[in-house]
């Protein structure tokens, strides 16, 4: 399937680029080859799983195409893993194969034959912010449905602000690729390497988490953002608030804002485009028959879609088109659903359960705040208090800062207030997403 | 009484004025001005603070005022008599488990 989609443009339009990286330039024409040749040598290796270990993109997007060439079910591991770190994912998932940056070519070897694209997964592991990251097995063709294809859409240039073992990053790998358009690999997430790379490559498509976004607008004056070309904004991974969907519309007027609700285990399920926060409670209406549908049990969203995983590795049975708990604890509020914030990090101060995302929001509109996390901090006196790590703006004065925060804390009730408030040089995230981890 | 900028003790950032009944020792400098920082959090003046000021019928504060100051003492003294499961009835309570 996705072999279908390189061997189209590569027909088309050999010398469009498919990937550009500060290093170099991947062509869908050399991509197609050089998977080609990657193909005939997963062929001779006599299994049908590979993991790919590789820190370059473009490594990756070719073993991502070669493996699908060959029929082979593939897996990108996580970045930044050692020998050892590698040795241990292989073992788990059972891989005896394990390309790195260093592919392995087979020109010798016969090209393999079209396969038979009845069944074409690849396995995507879950970010772990909060536990052991799982193996969730998804079909590409399913994955790529929900991906619209409008006109002009080739010309797109999209910025890769997830990593491609992330159920996000292959979503947009496959935007790119249906589009035939073109994706650029930042130097650094960092967010001065990501403004440079925005401006250099006039890119015109971004879709990226909502602390990535918090922290590229605190990155970015109202100047710099009119200069750039970027005409679709789109957030997802974590939960997003109506200030950062605020914030992004005054800087990007000319841009379309779309918020996305995925996982890895749902996949993509319903897109936002009104500017609210939130879904719409209309979504609560849709009967069983609908792609996807959704309700609240204990306060829980629970989705049902056809667009999901087809089940977990290493587990029998197989998850098509049941209920599934998303983990994420939400709240009508008239005609719109909010998330509350995960359930795992929900805070329990004194019998009172307490949402991190109120508080980090207040924490966000204080002056001098780059971006905050709130999380559960024990206590011998309530279980738990509400502990508060903060970035702060470069120049800001901490102590004002703190002042500030605590008088707008004034605002929350009392179980909510943050009992600790540290400064720190960054916050703990895994992917792009905040992680908000119990007694650190 | 002696009106007295507070040690500064661990925490440099913060100088709070106190009004203190005795002469203050280190600990105990460092207890009154962390109470006078719940205070400053609510809003509020903070009242006299002595030895003998008991901390909720006198001082008024809640469980989560003493959550606060059981991280507070935590973090700057490394240990606290709340996680040793003692619930000091008084500020001089507070202090005397720290100085034996």
């Amino acid at each position: 399937m996705l072999d279908e989609l390189i061997r189209r443009c590569a027909t088309d339009a050999p010398a469009r680029p498919l990937l550009v990286s500060e290093r170099n330039t991947l062509r869908y024409g050399a991509c197609q080859s050089r998977a080609l040749s990657v193909s005939a040598w997963m062929c001779s290796q006599g299994v049908d799983r590979v993991g790919i270990a590789a820190e370059d993109p473009g490594s990756i997007v070719i073993a991502l195409v070669a493996a699908a060439m060959a029929g082979k079910e593939p897996c990108v591991y996580p970045r930044g893993l050692d020998r050892h770190g590698i040795g241990e994912l292989a073992a788990r998932l059972g891989h005896d194969v394990v390309l790195t940056d260093d592919l392995p070519e087979g020109t010798d070897l016969p090209t393999p034959k079209a396969r038979d694209a009845a069944a074409a997964p690849v396995l995507i592991l879950t970010t772990g912010t909060t536990g052991e990251p799982k193996a969730a097995r998804h079909d590409w063709a399913r994955l790529a449905e929900s991906v619209r294809h409008p006109d002009e859409a080739s010309a797109a240039r999209w910025l890769l602000a997830y990593n491609l073992n992330q159920f996000a990053g292959i979503q947009v790998l496959i935007h790119v690729l249906v589009s035939g358009s073109t994706l650029i690999a930042p130097r650094s997430a960092r967010s001065q390497d990501v403004v440079e790379a925005l401006r250099v490559h006039e890119v015109t498509h971004l879709s990226a988490t909502p602390t990535f976004w918090r922290l590229l607008i605190g990155a970015i004056g109202r100047e710099q953002a009119e200069a750039l070309a970027l005409r679709q904004i789109t957030l997802g991974g974590e939960a997003v608030s109506q200030s950062v969907l605020d914030r992004l519309a005054e800087l990007f007027p000319g841009a379309r804002i779309t918020h996305v609700y995925a996982g890895t285990e749902i996949g993509s399920v319903i897109s936002v485009n009104d500017g609210r926060a939130g879904l719409p409670i209309s979504v609560l209406d849709r009967g069983e028959e609908s792609p996807v549908s959704f309700r609240i049990v204990d306060d829980e969203l629970h989705v049902r879609s056809n667009s999901g995983m087809l089940g977990y590795h290493a587990e029998e049975t197989e998850d098509r088109g049941g209920w599934r708990a998303t983990g994420d604890r939400v709240e009508i509020r008239g005609d719109r659903i909010h998330f509350a914030g995960r359930i795992s990090e929900i805070i329990n101060v004194g019998g009172a359960k307490v949402s991190p995302l109120p508080i980090e929001e207040i924490a966000c509109a204080v002056n001098g705040v780059e971006i905050a996390a709130a999380y559960g901090h024990p206590s011998p006196v309530t279980g738990e208090i509400v502990a508060l790590d903060v970035v702060a703006v470069p120049g800001a004065d901490q102590v004002t800062v703190e002042s500030e925060l605590r008088k707008a804390f004034r605002d929350l009730p009392r179980p909510g207030r943050p009992r600790r408030i540290r400064f720190v040089e960054s916050l703990e995230m895994r992917g792009h997403k905040v992680i908000r981890r119990v007694g650190r | 009484m002696i009106r007295e900028a507070s040690a500064v003790g661990h925490d440099k950032r913060r100088t709070v004025d106190q009004f203190v009944e005795t002469k203050s020792t280190g600990h105990q400098a460092t207890i009154v001005r962390m109470i006078g920082d719940l205070f400053e959090y609510r809003g509020e003046a903070p009242p006299e603070i002595g030895l003998a000021s008991r901390l909720t019928e006198d001082l008024d504060l809640d469980s989560l005022e003493l959550a606060e100051l059981s991280a507070m003492l935590e973090e700057d003294f490394g240990r606290d008599p709340y996680s040793a499961g003692i619930v000091p009835d008084t500020v001089g309570e507070l202090v005397s488990f720290f100085e034996s």
